[in-house]
């Protein structure tokens, strides 16, 4: 019965998991034992069922191969590599080999995504990742794609204007001295809302002038420390001497602009009024700066709210000034605002669409496999798709980044049956066509022996049986399965309805039973049951069972001299 | 099956925009000088040549409500949107990590609910702020002080339903960082519920702003404001009526606008619609 | 469609409890008249037991809530009659159909957690029907639920009566449903996919309790479900429901054994049995249910039928009867009572012109092959 032991598991396995164990901490410092010691395997390309009532820990167990959250003991190997021990990176980057289906379709699908990007994240998740790793290398790359894009992309002569213009507006700014403006009586009440912007947005940009300053001092000195000569083989030479260049102008500026602040800080009021504007507007332009160099990153709404406050500080200038002059300046830095926003929006739009175009192939690809139609599906929203077809999609995003196994936590439970079916024989042919291994979790006996290779009975924790499906459904070795197998309804009228019913509840996680987890509801329990965990051994070649007394094969030997309740095996 | 924001909606948001425009550019309007007194209009009823009448020493009520817009609009937009980003983001961490930063997050919350606003406010302005210089950091510094924790868990209610939800799961399980999963992930489906209800927040500190000039705390005078307009009007209400009525009545229209947008936009953006 | 139906009471002597009559439920959505339940009849027996069985969408459920009267009063309208042991179900009035809930007619829904109300103590929830159709004292309620609760295989009732619903499990909280449901002794009660959300052992026992309480109270039972395993060994008729019409409808054995709707013979193949071999290829429905509110012109089903030719695209068939075999008696090992309580035993409706198991049949399907619309496994190659 529901035992531990490992006499089922095979030298040859793509995955392996030994003596799971996960445990939730409960109220009152109790504990919840999810999964206490299960061992499983699986071969390449097999299917295993893993079959149990809700509560027995199936999907928990699905989710400590998958580290998510991480077992609180025991080992899992993904060919040959063991993921208890990795850290969070490395995890995230075996995590693709491992995918994962669930119950519920439609919750597993983003409401407010297109169809288009739910299915590509995955291959931007590891882009991203991938590009975090080599973080130096990013920055470099921010800088000349940057550079790039912007020659690639302001191909109007009025791009070109629009910036030259606004840095000369920043420039104009800056140009103001200090002495000139504390003349002049602070906050006069059309200054007030800058002030009012100003004042929580000074120390936010103050910390951003702060940092940028740290990572620029941080790569220059790990500049001077590398050799040139390494980082260019590894960038390329111009890249490297673009990027090194643009960290320190930007260094230099952020270091520029902290000096001034501070030397020029004498109170809120007079700093604001001398030339405290000037440099926060300054700040501003670097900050615009650095999200542009990769406005993806950034989003559109980081840069259009940068950009937001850049225009909010240059009404209040504007507010600051003489009548006569106010209105045309007004309407010239709103062009110039107008032609900068549109600029940075289709910088952001250029790196999003590419990204989109260079993983539409693959995602049209995937979606075929699956059975849907792309040009219909991809600009769709998951919940206008019905249950099977949102299966569909979520059995496309998991085929993606082309998993070496998938966990199915109950793919089927939640569909009709008409569904059902469309959805098993998908998963059938996938794994023809792609040599996919798959861990089939289910309450469904009769789903379970469709799909699976070898079916894994879980109950409370532990495993019970292990078995080759045919075998197993035509003559069950331990007694929770052939309760299980009596559950089944029959598409039959005639056939005998089972009446053996499991009795009463499952046993609580927090407080399971001594010795077989499953004596409680267990026709066969005898006190040997009580004292003694059985431990899975092979009662017929290819059967595992974890019980004293099996319905088939002999009861295990005895360690301790107890009546076997010998008579109930047959 | 499109839905529609409706007549009234889009009435409401041409009337807002129409009173932020008009407030930004008050300045360069060809609208009377709100500091100038007319001679001999002293409570004077509406006219062609003062639409909303004069006040009690004669000035344009019309463009001082036009003015008093500028205080409200800032105080209320600068405290949402510094509440909302700050209320919006611990509301997330908290619920999206959960366990021991949720707990510290939900104490340290729940602690300053207890702050009764009016006296923070008496006491922040008494301490930094007695010449009434700062009088409008002072404002919104309170309100975004007040507006945090009700955002907050709003956000982090929100927050809860949605990173139980397999889809965050999946983008777990697919590699995603965390800082992907709350901003790819949750925040999409949080921003809706929490940018509808900051509408609903900017009205409430309107109608606050209103309240402590009551007191008079607010920004002081020459500068106007809604709150402030009321106040003084108070003493001619039998004889006339509206100069304490016209700013009233804007502000009014302008929190039932407010409310109204918000309201709208929650049901708008609610993903999934009915289905049978 | 309704005429031909009309013949469906082979009964004489026992008047039926409910008789359904050109039922006729519409939504008004935004796109136009929806049309969920479409000109359905049928009738049934005290005691009797009645499956209906259909894809999600299929319009089984808004056919139970419109004959419960608990549909939406804005932008639905629903016609035909209704009548209930005498009483026209469709006139009347609110107060009226408080009166009919609980003691005639009681409803189970899939979702337990969903219909139970999370701040209200079980005990409460289940002596409150009582204390209003009975007028049940606070204390006679209570020891009444707790009577209830230990009907329906609740261990430990006394400590659970205290208790809320979130602190139970799946199976016990449909059991809960189930106590509510049962508490003013209905007459009917209408279990609408009660067993969906739960799992394979414990949707075997929540059938089990139903079947219990229907034999002992003799009450009638109407059982919605899309899985025809669930409704083979524990309902006397079954009514297969497609895109709001009923498309077959026959006494249990007599589906089973002799079905004519090509959609039911496609249902039945889809499930998975446990007596077939691992990795047996499925027989799938090809595409989707059909969109409601622009349904094809001819057989509803035709688009996704193996059988379909160019007639089922051009008329919609009727629903019509076949003389079925003589139910075979003697194979089955049961008693006369057995055979008594199977009252439909005659009636078979079907509405398809080439009913499954006949030599056009057959026929269609080979040319269906021969001109490659459907594959050789029988499914639809391109369903629209």
């Amino acid at each position: 019965m529901a035992g531990s032991g490992n006499a089922h598991l095979r030298p040859e396995a793509l995955l392996s998991a030994r003596d799971l164990v996960v445990e939730f901490p409960a109220a009152g410092g109790r504990t919840v034992h999810a999964v206490s010691g299960v061992s499983l395997d699986l071969e390449e390309g097999e299917t295993l069922g893993l079959v149990g009532e809700s509560g027995c820990g199936k999907s928990t167990t699905g989710r400590a191969i998958l580290q998510l959250p991480r077992p609180t003991s025991g080992t899992v190997q993904l060919d040959g590599q063991e993921l208890t021990e990795l850290d969070e990176d490395a995890i995230r980057d075996v995590r693709p080999r491992l995918q994962m289906i669930y119950q519920d379709p439609i919750s597993s699908l983003n409401p407010r995504r297109r169809v288009r990007d739910i299915i590509a994240e995955p291959l931007f998740i590891a882009l991203e990742n991938v590009s975090r790793r080599t973080a130096m290398a990013v920055w470099q790359d921010r800088i000349g794609e940057l550079l790039q894009n912007m020659l690639r992309r302001a191909s109007g002569v009025m791009r070109i204007v629009g910036l030259l213009a606004s840095v000369a507006f920043v420039l104009w700014i800056l140009s103001e001295t200090v002495e000139e403006r504390a003349a002049e009586p602070w906050l006069g009440w059309t200054q007030v809302p800058a002030a009012v912007i100003g004042f929580p947005s000074l120390a936010l940009l103050l910390l951003a002038a702060a940092i940028a300053l740290l990572l620029g001092l941080t790569w220059v000195l790990l500049a001077v420390m590398l050799p040139f000569s390494l980082m260019s083989r590894q960038f390329g030479e111009v890249s490297s001497a673009v990027g090194l260049a643009g960290v320190v102008v930007t260094t230099g500026a952020s270091a520029f602009l902290l000096w001034r602040t501070w030397s020029s800080f004498g109170g809120w009021a007079q700093w604001l009024n001398s030339g405290g504007l000037s440099l926060l507007t300054a700040v501003l332009a670097v900050w615009l700066v650095l999200s542009m160099v990769k406005p993806e990153r950034a989003g559109a709404s980081g840069v259009a709210t940068t950009l937001s406050a850049m225009v909010v500080l240059q009404v209040f200038y504007v507010a600051g000034l003489d009548g006569g002059i106010k209105l045309a300046v007004l309407v010239a830095s709103a062009v110039i605002d107008t032609l900068l926003f549109r600029w940075v929006l289709r910088c952001y739009r250029a790196n999003r669409d590419a990204e989109r175009e260079r993983a539409e192939p693959r995602v049209r690809e995937v979606l075929e496999y699956v059975g849907i139609n792309p040009d219909d599906a991809l600009d769709r929203r998951p919940w206008e798709f019905s249950g099977g077809q949102a299966q569909r999609l979520s059995i496309a995003r998991a085929l993606v980044s082309v998993p070496q196994v998938i966990i199915c936590d109950e793919p089927v439970s939640s569909l009709d049956v008409s569904v059902q079916a469309q959805i098993l024989n998908l998963l059938e042919d996938l794994k023809n066509l792609m040599g996919l291994t798959l861990v089939f979790i289910a309450h469904d006996l009769a789903v379970v022996k469709n799909v699976s290779d070898r079916v894994a009975v879980m109950y409370l924790g532990k495993l019970c049986e292990v078995s080759e499906p045919d075998a197993m459904f035509a003559q069950p070795a331990h007694p929770y399965t052939e309760l299980l197998l009596a559950a089944i309804p029959q598409p039959d009228p005639e056939a005998e309805l089972g009446t053996e019913r499991i009795g009463g509840e499952l046993p609580s996680p927090m407080d399971p039973p001594s010795g077989c987890r499953f004596r409680t509801r267990c026709p066969l329990a005898a006190e040997r049951c009580a004292a003694e965990e059985p431990e899975m051994r092979e009662i017929a070649p290819g059967r595992f069972v974890a019980c004293h007394t099996p319905l088939i094969g002999e009861p295990a030997p005895a360690r301790v001299d107890l009546a076997t309740n010998a008579e109930g095996a047959s | 099956m499109r839905k529609r924001l409706g007549f009234v909606f889009w009435l409401a948001v041409v009337y807002l925009v129409v009173l932020a425009l008009a407030a930004v550019f008050a300045d360069v309007l060809p609208i009377k000088d709100p500091a100038e007194t007319f001679p001999g209009t002293s409570k004077q009823g509406p006219s062609l040549s003062h639409w909303f009448g004069n006040d009690g020493v004669g000035r344009d009520v019309f463009s001082r409500v036009i003015y008093g817009a500028q205080v409200s609009l800032v105080i209320s937009t600068v405290g949402t949107v510094l509440a909302l980003i700050i209320g919006g983001l611990l509301g997330m961490v908290s619920g999206y990590y959960g366990s021991r930063v949720d707990r510290w997050l939900t104490a340290t919350l729940n602690a300053s609910l207890v702050i009764p606003p009016l006296i923070l406010f008496l006491a922040l302005v008494l301490f930094l702020d007695s010449e009434a210089k700062r009088r409008i950091f002072i404002l919104v510094f309170t309100f975004v002080l007040l507006s945090i924790a009700p955002i907050a868990r709003v956000v982090r209610a929100a927050t809860l339903s949605w990173a139980g939800q397999d889809f965050v799961l999946a983008a777990r399980t697919l590699g995603a960082r965390d800082g992907r999963v709350l901003f790819r992930e949750i925040l999409p489906n949080v921003a809706p519920s929490f940018v509808s209800y900051s509408l609903i927040i900017m009205a409430g500190l309107i109608v606050v702003e209103g309240s402590v000039a009551f007191l008079g705390l607010s920004v002081p005078p020459p500068t106007p404001t809604w709150g402030d307009m009321i106040n003084k009007g108070r003493t001619n209400l039998d004889v006339a009526a509206h100069i304490s009525l016209m700013p009233a009545i804007v502000m009014f229209v302008t929190v039932l606008a407010l409310n109204f947008v918000g309201d709208k936009l929650q049901q708008y953006f609610e993903p999934r619609e009915s289905v049978l | 469609m309704s005429e031909t139906a009309a013949q469906g009471s082979p009964w004489a002597g026992d008047p039926p409890l409910l008789e359904v009559g050109d039922l006729r439920t519409t939504f008004h959505t935004p796109v136009g008249p929806l049309a969920a339940v479409d000109g359905v009849e049928w009738s049934l027996r005290p005691g009797a037991r009645l499956g209906v069985v259909g894809e999600s969408g299929s319009g089984k459920s808004v056919m139970s809530r419109s004959i419960m009267r608990l549909l939406p009063k804005s932008r639905v309208t629903s016609t035909g009659t209704v009548n209930f042991d005498g009483v026209d179900m469709m006139s009347l009035g609110r107060r009226e159909l408080l009166e009919m809930w609980g003691p005639q007619l009681s409803m189970v829904f899939q979702d337990p957690l969903g219909s139970l109300n999370p701040v209200m103590k079980i005990g409460k929830q289940v002596g409150e029907g009582l204390r209003v159709h009975r007028d049940l004292s606070a204390r006679a309620a209570r020891s009444a639920a707790l009577e209830l609760l230990e009907e329906v295989g609740i261990p430990e009732p006394h400590r659970r009566i205290d208790e809320y619903p979130h602190q139970l499990s799946g199976g016990m909280r449909q059991r809960i449903v189930i106590a509510i449901a049962l508490a003013c002794s209905p007459r009917l009660l209408i279990a609408d996919e009660p067993t969906t959300a739960l799992d394979v052992t414990v949707q075997a026992q929540i059938l089990d309790l139903l079947e219990a309480e229907r034999a002992e109270r003799d009450m009638s039972l109407v059982l919605i479900t899309h899985d025809l395993g669930i409704v083979a060994g524990r309902t006397d008729e079954i009514i297969v429901m497609y895109a709001g019409r009923i498309v077959e409808r026959a006494s249990t054995r007599t589906l089973f054994r002799d079905m004519k709707m090509p959609y039911t013979e496609a249902l039945f193949r889809s499930i998975p049995k446990v007596t077939d071999d691992s990795h047996a290829r499925l027989e799938i429905i090809g595409g989707q249910p059909p969109q409601m509110t622009d349904l094809p012109s001819g057989c509803k089903f035709a688009p996704r039928c193996k059988y379909a030719q160019d007639l089922c695209y051009a008329e919609e068939p009727a629903l019509i009867e076949v003389p079925t075999a003589v139910p075979a008696r003697s194979s089955i090992t049961d008693s006369i009572d057995d055979v008594e309580s199977d009252p439909a035993a005659g009636v078979h409706l079907y509405r398809c012109f080439y009913p499954v198991g006949t030599p056009e049949a057959a026929e269609a399907f080979e040319r269906n092959i021969a001109s490659g619309r459907v594959s050789e496994a029988g499914v639809v190659i391109n369903p629209t």
